[in-house]
């Protein structure tokens, strides 16, 4: 059989082809089991050897442009691909991949937070939560008889000192810190300025559990100290923060505060987020919400670390991260964040 | 604390109203929390900061107020000649140590007549939150609340032997106080005395045998000053909070002490027609105010801004501090006696700052100094946490500390704990040495919330005492629990997936070899535990929970499986290195092996020693059956393993495959006493 002219007939006959019955007809006669082209293959057994090559080869190529040419009017009659449309799944039902886990929500919060740090070119440090009196109060400008000490009630070990930690015991007793300030003389006693760090962590204190209260929570302390580092720096800086993580449109406010670290000391409100300053339960009717410590770096801190408080300035912040998490996503009882139910810790 | 509008109002002229004041205030440091109109006034709530003790009286929130607003101050005089009387009225005064008491004052007043207050006096200490007792009491409450000065009336018929003795209680001494509790005294407590007996705790609450009552004739009036630490001290031991311990605490205007006790007096004359009958006291107490060079460019290097020289002798002299020139741009303050927190310059800076206002000084963007971002821990848990979530484990975050209860099964060696020495509660006795005992009861409140399926992580750190050092180390512990059913498109049905080892195991290796953490090897110690060991020791274990662990946990027809290890392996490991390796393009061959061996030849470790005899063309080993059970003989297991071998330069022949393939079935047979199917 000729098989240019088995091409040419079927190009005449799909020419006249208008609908899909019409097509897959033209197809069963062409490429079906009895079809032209299996009558061709049948054939090659019976031609002498030194054609059946040759001519297989040819019917080979006749093939792939039959099928060429029939993917072509099917392409022109805009029909489905024969066969297939019965493999289409049900598209309603749910799709099919693994499920990835999720960060718990402090984790996630304590990310946003040091990541725009990161990008102002801040190092991320993680510090011990056992600590020493030494680097949680008396480093940190806090002396041992001041009642100042009262606002940081703290967790102490039985029986252990510095010592346990392979430091002086002059250092005094062990203890969970209650603040992660004390980052601040251990990072400041091991490196020299210039130094720009943030460590987020957990933190700890004997207060009684209630919605806004645990003995356990996380903080992030940050510090920048260098030759020129001014209180106008600390307000840009946190200003930078605060609207990166609150939005461009909070306003904010500067209330000198006392911390023993810093001096001066603020403390920062942003306009409340719930009632954008008008007074509301969030916010006590006040219309701010307190974020942020902060301060220029005490020059006694500078001198209990070694680093000439001349010739060095600095600011510190250090900020709740249940805070922020609950006034950013509402939640409105700190247990939750411990309780590690999946269906509160799915919706972040 | 509290305090009135129209009571500061008498020290200084406000022009402002009593919110815009409250808002100065607030914006100065002095927080005021609310303001209440009440009876014809306003009330302030005011957070004091502990730095501040002068901020504890109207007079030196008044004084504050006209720093602020550029208003005089008028200090009330101290030398009130009608209050006065000369001579001891025959009173000794005697000290036992005068650092514990620097200054004590008495003043003898006769002829009292005790009674109720007058209204305006009674309801002003409402105002403020004090009780009314009788006219004698309320005028000692109401100097201390107006110039932070707290005073004692003793009804002096009461007091034996015509003298005050300051001095250290002695061991077995008692007193009842105000309040009418009998409290045992000890020597770290300071109390004043007659001849005979203790009749007040210095600085806290006087004594209920000589207070003052309806038939008190004769008042003697303490004004005085203690040692803040031995007032705190006296508080503690004794349990017992006061107006007056929380003001001595946290240290008094020396300045003030006559001043309160004239004016007290003054007002007995007037509203108890008391007589001024005569006074003693200790040595007078000297106060000779540090000087504190200034330099005038620092205040701007500090804040960021410019403030004249002018200006900060203008703050700092309405403050009350005496401010002179000492050079061209450095100031000599004097600080007076109500400010002796400040010792240092960087204090008169911050009063400069807070008077002229934290909002003056523009906000600045520092110049940060580039910094070399090691591979740093939190990076590398950072990594961990990422890997793990996309394994769909959730996170969880649970205590640090934990009770001996819920350590029971998962811990037992007792010499390694950590106590906390001041516990509020059971549930902080001790720091926890593992993470398991609270993920696992994580997946257990989970559990009993409906969840089907629980599969979460938490890294965290563990303490651990080891030859007396504390070692605080991350963990891992990763927990499993429940069904998981997936609906598969192909099979068109639904699959069920229930956790275990098999699962840990999959999650812990991935994790090891994502961070090029070494080697390390799963040992299956019993059916509810399975060891993971490294070259150096332990790095860690997986558990199935045993029933008392799922008993105390209310944990019902579950199995629970977790894994804990410690992260110093993949925080300490180097920074993995990366190679390339060529990619073929030529096409390859797969060849099975069904192979029936022993019970104890691990899987992984067949596949392992295929992999090393393989040849250079083996690629791939994958498992694609396991079967136990008839005909293959007990003790033993079926696998039929996938080899599929592929060159990067050429296409493969079967007789090269053959060959490759036969060795890995001759060394399989061999070594591993494999039997071929």
């Amino acid at each position: 059989m000729d098989i240019d002219a088995v091409k040419n007939a079927l190009i005449q006959e799909l020419d006249a082809v208008r609908a899909a019955g019409e097509l897959e007809a033209l197809r069963a006669k062409y490429l079906g089991r009895k079809g032209v082209l299996a009558d061709l293959t049948g054939s090659i057994p019976s031609l002498p050897p030194e054609q059946r090559g040759a001519f297989g080869k040819r019917v080979n190529e006749l093939k792939a442009s039959m099928a060429a040419l029939f993917d072509e009017k099917q392409r022109a009659l805009g029909i489905a691909p024969a066969g297939r449309a019965a493999e289409m799944p049900d598209m309603g039902m749910p799709g099919i991949a693994q499920d990835v886990g999720r960060l718990h929500v402090l984790t996630q919060t304590i990310n946003e937070i040091c990541d725009i740090f990161v990008r102002m070119g801040f190092l991320i440090v993680d510090g011990l939560e056992v600590e020493t009196e030494y680097n949680n109060f008396t480093g940190l400008n806090i002396p041992l008889e001041h009642p100042s000490r009262e606002a940081f009630d703290t967790f102490y070990l039985k029986d252990l000192d510095a010592a346990a930690l392979g430091r002086p015991a002059s250092d005094g007793k062990l203890l969970l810190r209650s603040q992660t300030s004390s980052v601040q003389i251990s990072v400041m006693k091991e490196r020299k300025p210039p130094l720009a760090v943030v460590a987020p962590g957990r933190v700890y204190r004997p207060d009684a559990v209630d919605a806004s209260h645990s003995f356990m929570f996380h903080q992030i302390e940050g510090f920048l100290v260098d030759k020129d580092v001014k209180f106008s720096d600390l307000k840009g800086t946190l200003e930078f923060f605060a609207k990166a993580v609150f939005g461009q449109d909070i306003r904010m406010r500067f209330r000198p505060h006392f911390f023993p670290f810093t001096e001066p000391s603020a403390e920062i409100d942003i306009s409340c987020i719930i009632c954008k300053g008008k007074g509301c339960s969030v916010c006590g009717k006040k219309g701010w919400l307190e974020i942020l410590g902060s301060g220029m770096i005490h020059p006694n801190v500078f001198t209990n670390v070694g680093y000439d408080p001349k010739k060095y300035t600095g600011f510190a912040f250090g900020m709740g991260v249940e805070r922020i998490a609950m006034l950013k996503y509402g939640i409105n009882d700190i247990r939750l964040f411990y309780e590690n139910d999946l269906r509160f810790l799915r919706q972040f | 604390m509290k305090i009135t509008y129209n009571w500061i109002k008498e020290f200084v002229p406000v022009a402002i109203s009593p919110e815009k004041l409250a808002d100065k205030l607030t914006m100065a440091g002095i927080e005021v929390k609310a303001v209440e109109p009440r009876d014809g006034d306003f009330v302030f709530e005011i957070e004091i900061t502990s730095n501040r003790p002068d901020w504890l009286s109207v007079l030196g929130i008044a004084r504050e107020v006209a720093a602020l607003t550029g208003k005089k101050l008028k200090i009330p005089a101290g030398k009130k000649a009608h209050a006065r009387a000369a001579g001891s009225a025959g009173w000794k005064i005697s000290l036992e140590d005068r650092t514990d008491c620097p200054l004590y004052t008495a003043r003898i007043l006769t002829e009292v007549s005790v009674g109720p207050s007058p209204d305006w006096l009674r309801k002003r200490l409402e105002l403020v939150g004090c009780r009314s007792v009788n006219n004698v009491v309320d005028i000692t409450n109401y100097c201390l609340y107006e110039l932070g000065e707290p005073l004692h009336a003793f009804d002096a018929a009461t007091l034996d032997g015509g003298m005050i003795v300051v001095r250290r209680a002695r061991p077995g001494e008692k007193i009842t106080t105000i309040d009418g509790q009998e409290r045992a005294l000890n020597p770290s407590v300071l109390v004043i005395a007659d001849a005979k007996k203790p009749v007040a705790v210095a600085g806290v609450m006087g004594g209920k045998d000589t207070e003052v009552t309806d038939r008190t004739k004769t008042v003697l009036l303490e004004a005085a000053i203690f040692r803040p630490v031995i007032v705190r001290r006296g508080r503690q031991s004794l349990g017992l909070q006061s107006e007056a311990s929380y003001r001595f605490e946290r240290g008094i205007d020396p300045s003030v002490v006559e001043i309160a006790s004239l004016r007290a007096a003054g007002l007995m004359r007037e509203l108890c027609a008391a007589q001024p009958a005569g006074a003693a006291s200790s040595p007078a107490l000297r106060y000779t105010g540090r000087t504190i060079a200034m330099s005038v460019p620092r205040v701007g290097k500090v804040l960021g801004i410019t403030v004249s020289a002018a200006r900060i002798k203008s703050i700092l002299s309405a403050l009350g501090f005496a401010v002179k020139n000492k050079g061209p741009s450095v100031l000599n303050v004097q600080v007076p006696a109500h400010r002796q927190d400040a010792g240092a310059e960087i204090d008169l800076i911050e009063e400069v700052a807070r008077i002229e206002g934290f909002d003056r000084v523009a906000a600045s963007l520092p110049s940060i100094k580039m910094q070399v971002a090691h591979d740093s821990p939190y990076q590398r848990i950072a990594k961990a946490k990422s890997l793990l979530t996309g394994l769909g484990l959730d996170e969880v975050v649970t205590y640090s500390m934990l009770d001996r209860k819920t350590l029971a099964g998962f811990w037992d060696n007792d010499q390694a704990l950590v106590a906390i020495a001041n516990p509020l509660s059971e549930e902080q006795e001790l720091l926890r040495p593992v993470l398991m005992p609270g993920v696992v009861a994580a997946v257990a409140h989970n559990l009993r919330q409906q969840q089907d399926f629980v599969a979460v992580f938490e890294i965290a750190r563990t303490y651990q005492l080891r030859q007396g050092r504390l070692h605080e180390n991350y963990h891992l512990c990763v927990a499993v629990c429940g069904q998981k059913t997936v609906w598969l498109e192909q099979q068109k049905h639904r699959v069920t997936d229930t956790p275990g080892f098999l699962h840990l195991k999959g999650i812990v290796a991935a994790l090891f070899d994502r961070s090029a953490a070494g080697p390390y090897e799963f040992k299956a110690v019993d059916a509810y535990r399975v060891d993971i060991a490294g070259p150096q020791g332990q790095l860690g274990t997986m558990r199935r929970m045993g029933g008392d662990v799922l008993d105390r946990l209310a944990v019902k027809n579950r199995e629970i499986y977790a894994a804990e290890i410690s992260l110093n392996a993949i925080i300490g490991a180097g920074a993995q290195q990366h190679r390339y390796a060529p990619v073929s393009r030529y096409p390859g061959i797969s060849r099975d092996i069904s192979v029936v061996v022993k019970d104890d030849v691990a899987t992984t470790q067949v596949i392992e020693q295929i992999k090393q005899h393989g040849g250079e063309f083996l690629q791939r080993v994958s498992i694609s059956d396991y079967y136990k059970g008839k005909p293959i003989p007990d003790g033993h297991k079926n696998l039929t393993v996938s080899c599929f071998y592929r060159s990067v330069s050429r296409t493969l022949q079967e007789e090269e495959v053959n060959a490759a393939h036969n060795a890995v079935i001759a060394f399989l047979k061999d070594r591993l006493q494999a039997t071929i199917r």
